[in-house]
């Protein structure tokens, strides 16, 4: 029998709900304070609209839904995947009044890019975009990197043993310090320091590049939150064509890979375990399959003929593999170019790279090269296992942080998330056919979106059809909080509508 | 009357070692700026491999 959830319980959700809400709204401080400095008053009106309407909704919530009990699982899980619909909701109003949008649907199809660091969007006229939005759009992908609810514990919680409910609902399951809100803390510490090096390092190059210090620094900062968050966001048109800079690829690719690793591995290698990065099932996993598909797709290039020589394949090839890998979506060439200059091997391995995606608990989406690695051992496992005794007792082993011993019932819950996510691949690809596109553009479209990628060969545009742009918002939403939470909310409102 | 419970001293310890200050007490700083360049090299030595399969691809194909 299903039980409807009490009233309470609706309570404690609003409650939670609200407090995040709240922390969406502090953010929007960033971008009117940007706006300001740049007097773009009505961008600045905009962001104050957006802020109040945050805080009301937010207090409003808090104030409304009174209760002094914690969170239990399943509500915390409803928390995570339910703040993040109403973040996308209030997120989108400043895009759609900077009249940039077609629709206020457009407006939640960049939002949700966003927070997921997707990077897919239907901004039009980007060039010109002010500065105060092109601020927001990049500081909800460096936040949605790290998480609403991480920001939101980081800052307004006190602590609680909800707080860790709901920053597993939020797609990551590793403590970094044996308190969640701590964790959280070292989360934002990595990520902080990572900012203030990266946008540094970024700046020297666009001095260099002759851009005037104030431009240097706004491009250099949205330059470094696109790649550190796995965004993809570039506040131009051309994306990384714009810089025509060797010296900006690799740090932005350097930081884009370093951004796809787990949080866990970030502080095991920042608190003197350096060796960690060698040994880790996660960074050997991504590093085997990122060096033998981007020789695949550099072999189907040289095939097609389209670089001449070995530095210019090499950049292009790489950027994008690693891109696509880290689940980053930056690229240094034309959306369309995948289709009309790269050729299909190149375009497949982009696609799996794509689904492979980066490490667990980071703000890189996919499979994770957690699972991978571990589905392999384990199929390499089954077939030792075949060619020994019946009697014989065979322990695998894995190293993620600390040594662990391969289960049966993690093999399983990985083969299951696998299989879930094909079949979702599967189905955006299909989609794309009823919509009337080429199923391999529609698939490498439905997989960048469901990875949370962000790499496009010219499907998403404005002119897209409404019902692909809800499902990519849908398939961006399930990508980056995976499955769990959303069939927790699935629950919950059956349980709502169909529970005594 | 002795009302405290096992260990009041190491629990306390504990909670001030894990607490947010000692996250960026100064003695940490040169730890996590080496962590942090090992990152960047590891994936600068990723691209260096990248470069160096693609020359022997392209020398192989031509």
């Amino acid at each position: 029998m299903i039980l409807r959830p009490s009233a309470d319980s609706h309570r404690v959700i609003g409650k939670y709900t609200g407090k995040i809400l709240v922390g969406l709204g502090l953010l929007m401080l960033v971008p009117l304070i940007c706006s300001l400095v740049y007097q773009e008053w009505s961008v600045a009106l905009d962001f104050t609209i957006s802020f109040s309407l945050c805080m009301v909704v937010g207090f409003g919530a808090q104030a409304f839904f009174r209760t002094e009990r914690d969170l239990t699982w399943s509500e915390g899980l409803v928390v995570a995947a339910g703040s993040w619909i109403w973040a996308v909701l209030l997120a989108a109003i400043p895009y759609y009044l900077s009249g940039h949008m077609g629709s206020y649907l457009d407006a939640c199809f960049d939002a949700m890019s966003g927070f997921t660091t997707t990077g897919l969007f239907v901004l039009q006229d980007l060039d010109h975009l002010s500065n105060g939005m092109n601020v927001w759009r990049h500081v909800l992908t460096y936040t949605g990197g790290q998480g609403i609810v991480v920001i939101a514990l980081t800052f307004l919680f006190k602590g609680t043993a909800g707080a860790y409910k709901m920053y597993v609902g939020e797609g990551k399951d590793e403590r970094l310090l044996p308190n969640v809100v701590q964790t959280a803390r070292a989360i934002w510490l990595v990520s902080i320091v990572y900012l203030v090096i990266g946008t540094a390092a970024l700046f020297v190059v666009n001095l260099w590049l002759g851009m005037s210090p104030a431009r240097g620094f706004i491009l250099a900062a949205q330059q470094f939150m696109g790649a550190w968050s796995t965004g993809g966001f570039a506040p131009m048109s051309y994306n990384g064509m714009y810089y025509h800079s060797l010296a900006a690829e690799l740090i932005i690719i350097a930081i884009a890979i370093a951004g796809s690793f787990n949080f866990a591995l970030h502080w095991a290698v920042w608190t003197g375990k350096r060796k960690e990065i060698f040994k880790n099932i996660e960074t050997i996993t991504f590093s085997i399959s990122l060096i033998c598909l981007t020789s695949v797709a550099m072999w189907g290039l040289i095939k097609m003929g389209v670089y001449e020589d070995s530095l210019s394949l090499a950049r292009k090839a790489f950027y994008i593999i690693a891109s696509g890998h880290s689940g980053t979506g930056l690229t240094v060439i034309y959306n369309r170019s995948f289709v009309t200059m790269w050729g299909p091997i190149a375009m497949i391995a982009t696609i799996i790279v794509m689904i492979i995606g980066g490490s667990a608990c980071s703000t890189a989406g996919g499979l994770k090269v957690f699972r991978v690695g571990i589905f392999v051992k384990s199929i390499l496992a089954d077939v030792k296992r075949s060619m020994l005794p019946e009697s014989a007792v065979l322990k695998v082993k894995y190293h993620h942080v600390k040594d662990s011993y391969l289960t049966d019932k993690l093999s399983k819950s990985v083969a299951m998330i696998i299989t879930l996510f094909l079949i979702t691949y599967l189905s955006s690809g299909f989609l794309g056919v009823l919509y009337g596109y080429d199923f391999t553009q529609a698939l490498f479209e439905g997989v960048s979106a469901l990875s949370t990628c962000g790499l496009s060969c010219g499907v998403t545009t404005p002119a897209m059809p409404d019902g692909m742009k809800v499902a990519y918002i849908l398939y961006m939403w399930l990508g980056r909080l995976e499955f769990l939470s959303i069939f927790a909310v699935g629950g919950y409102l059956y349980s709502v509508l169909r529970g005594r | 009357m002795e009302t405290k419970g096992p260990f009041p001293h190491r629990v306390k310890t504990a909670n001030k070692k894990q607490s947010f200050p000692s996250l960026t007490a100064g003695e940490n700083w040169g730890k996590y700026l080496a962590g942090l360049a090992t990152e960047i090299f590891f994936g600068l030595g990723l691209c260096l491999i990248a470069l160096i399969i693609a020359t022997i691809l392209l020398a192989m194909m031509r």
